[in-house]
């Protein structure tokens, strides 16, 4: 037979399920969200008289004419009348995804061909020779590796071979 | 003509080869992409 509920804990019970799911719904929705400004500061350059003033000043050539061209009809323009990258917007994101896209692959491609690189040297018989002179097929190799690092990076991930094990690392005495 | 090919891939050495080849990469995609900046990848240039 169950024993009946003392009336604080019953009135706890009513608590968790009657009055925090209330509460919730009133915090829900008596706040008010901040209103999302698109900022305004930023204008497109081929409005912004002073990156005109810049334009025209600029010499004439190969260099400064086609370039000043295309910021003048793609990018946003400060007060200082120079572009700016507008990262209030999800419009434009791409123009920051792509650059870190590019950094992120190049920094992983340089650091991946280094890595098997020296994994490969370091299975040779001389792996410090390796290190003091290139293996040319040995770099082309890991170089033509570092290229799909995405792929072997998660299938390293995922194998559990990508970090070492703490017991194989040299922990210095304390 | 076995011993340059041995001091050409000295760490050092072939790394300033491949730092100078890089170099000379960017001044030629600066040269055939002029204004490629950020914000313009997806636009021709006119």
């Amino acid at each position: 037979m169950p024993t009946p509920l003392i009336e604080g804990e019953l009135m706890m019970r009513l608590l968790r399920i009657l009055f925090i799911p209330i509460f919730v719904l009133i915090i829900w929705f008596s706040t008010v969200s901040n209103a999302v400004a698109v900022n305004t500061t930023l204008i497109p350059c081929k409005d912004s008289p002073v990156f005109q003033q810049r334009q025209n000043s600029a010499p004439d050539n190969y260099y400064y004419t086609r370039p000043f061209e295309v910021y003048s009809s793609e990018l946003l323009c400060g007060p200082d009348g120079l572009p700016h990258l507008p990262l209030d917007r999800l419009d434009r994101a791409v123009d920051v995804a792509i650059p870190f896209g590019i950094f992120f692959y190049v920094a992983g491609f340089i650091g991946w061909s280094g890595r098997a690189y020296l994994r490969a040297s370091n299975k040779a018989k001389n792996p410090e020779a390796l290190e003091i002179f290139i293996s040319i097929p040995l770099a082309i190799q890991s170089v033509s590796q570092g290229l799909l690092w995405p792929v072997f990076a998660l299938k390293e991930f995922f194998s559990g071979e990508l970090v070492a094990d703490d017991e194989t690392l040299s922990v210095s005495p304390r | 003509m076995q011993y340059l090919f041995k001091y050409l891939t000295m760490a050092p050495v072939l790394g300033i080869l491949i730092f100078v080849a890089v170099w000379i990469l960017f001044i030629q995609l600066n040269y055939f992409f002029p204004g490629l900046q950020y914000g313009t990848y997806f636009h021709s240039v006119p």
